[in-house]
């Protein structure tokens, strides 16, 4: 059997491994400077681009999808776009290309609306004028997608616009009781009025709990950026610590620098404001004439314009979730 | 822990020695035409993986032909074959460098395209646009070529 081989071939069997094991040590090295050189661009551009800023890395790359020309069926793009709205290919090979670009313009608006700042009339018009091709490389792409997106939002003036006065203490800390762990209607309340009459952005927001080491360094890339806007970090208590550890240093680098930077809510109640640079944030005291969450947030959805989501609530007597829905 | 504790007993257990042979003559194969297969696709919401694959040989009795029968090892497969080539390692007799040689090489091997497979993953997930939906096939044999003319006469 093979493995019976006598030892003259062993040396030849080791150089020959290593050739080859070398040849996939290049092919990693090659990888791995991809990845450093993709890191780098996106900070150059970022730091260029304050509106790239407000997406996440995974995000940028969807929009740089969308904006891509597509001329093969099997592009990425295509493939994307089949998945989230399962279109089919027909025979007709115009109305397969007509019906993707479609749907790519539609996928776009949608993802774009979400950060609700006020767009530009024309999209269609900008849209054409910033496709990119599919061959050009990752930092000609991102400079691509960054002019389409200044020319889209006006270069994003709108988030730099001094708005009322600012507090000069701009970190606060809302303390949680330890029953309610969970945001509750009087938390969601508070949150709601903190954002001075501005629907919330998903970048406004850390979710703890999903955050990756990387979303927590962007988002305070964010807040050291747009420095008159209002940022909320919700489920602290629940991180997991190594992560917990790097938003405390973030908080604390932030602390240190003494620049204007945003104002930011941090809700917990573990945190105490013994913590430099942190202040108690009392909350205003109940008034009985404001409105209702759910009122206030209906006229939020008013004065933007947006139209209300239909939303289905199924709630069962247990209160898990369960019930028989027909 | 103990759940690997209990296939490594099995594998070694008296009814079930084969599963170490077996673990070498899958490396034979590997050997011979193996490939490593990377497959990204998170991007349409499914598991990322890379499988190692190869083909023996069967002759068909009633015709005579020779039919190529494909084999595909999984994610996990490819650990149990990594643990039991360990295993095989330790066994196998001090004077029998060759294959000793045969198994590290072959470890190593498996450890450099893991290494690829983590770092387009890495890529993968930093939302580089190049690195969605990609593909990576390697051939990882290297028998036939190089050392055919030692091991022709198995």
């Amino acid at each position: 059997m093979f493995l019976d081989h006598p030892n003259p071939t062993v040396i030849e069997l080791e150089q020959v491994s290593k050739q080859r094991t070398s040849a996939f040590d290049h092919i990693y090295e090659s990888f791995n400077q991809h990845y450093d050189e993709w890191m780098k661009n996106l900070e150059t551009c970022r730091a260029q681009c304050c509106l790239l800023n407000l997406f996440s890395n995974r995000q940028i790359m969807i929009l740089i999808i969308l904006l891509q020309q597509s001329p093969s069926p099997t592009s990425i793009r295509r493939r994307f776009l089949e998945k989230i709205y399962s279109f089919r290919n027909t025979s007709q090979q115009q109305n397969n290309d007509d019906e993707e670009q479609k749907f790519a313009i539609q996928c776009l608006r949608h993802y774009l609306s979400s950060i609700r700042i006020q767009q530009a009339n024309n999209f269609e018009e900008i849209y054409k004028l910033h496709q990119i091709d599919a061959g050009r490389s990752s930092e000609a792409r991102l400079k691509k997608l960054a002019e389409f997106l200044n020319a889209l939002f006006n270069d994003g003036q709108e988030l730099m616009e001094r708005q009322g006065t600012i507090d000069p203490d701009q970190q606060f800390l809302i303390p949680l009781t330890v029953d309610e762990e969970n945001l509750d209607i009087t938390t969601f309340n508070v949150l709601i009025d903190l954002l001075n009459q501005r629907l919330p952005s998903s970048f406004q927001i850390l979710w703890c709990t999903t955050a990756t080491n990387e979303d927590i360094k962007l988002f305070f890339s964010r807040i050291r950026k747009f420095r008159y806007l209002t940022f909320l970090i919700i489920d602290i208590d629940k991180m997991h610590h190594r992560l917990r550890e790097i938003l405390l240093s973030e908080q604390d680098y932030l602390t240190r620098e003494q620049v204007e930077h945003g104002t930011i809510f941090y809700f917990s109640k573990e945190l105490t404001t013994s913590r430099s640079g942190l202040r108690q944030f009392h909350m205003p005291a109940k008034d009985h004439q404001a409105d209702s969450p759910a009122t206030k947030l209906k006229k939020l959805f008013q004065t933007n314009k947006i139209a209300i989501p239909l939303i289905r609530i199924i709630y069962g007597a247990a209160g898990i979730g369960k019930i028989e829905f027909n | 822990m103990n759940d690997n504790l209990q296939i490594v007993n099995g594998w070694l257990s008296n009814e079930d020695t084969t599963v170490l042979d077996n673990a070498l003559i899958v490396m034979d194969n590997l050997y011979r035409n193996g490939a490593a297969d990377i497959r990204l696709c998170h991007l349409i919401n499914q598991v990322s993986y890379f499988e190692v694959s190869y083909s023996i040989q069967r002759t068909l009795e009633r015709t005579n032909e020779n039919e190529q029968v494909p084999i595909t090892l999984s994610m996990s497969d490819i650990d149990d074959h990594k643990r039991q080539l360990a295993f095989c390692n330790v066994d196998i007799q001090q004077n029998r460098l060759f294959s000793k040689t045969l198994i590290e090489c072959q470890l190593k091997l498996l450890q450099k395209i893991e290494r690829i497979y983590l770092i387009l993953k890495k890529l993968e997930m930093s939302g580089h646009p190049d690195f969605q939906l990609r593909q990576e096939h390697y051939g990882i044999s290297i028998y036939p070529s190089k050392l055919n003319k030692y091991t022709s006469n198995i």
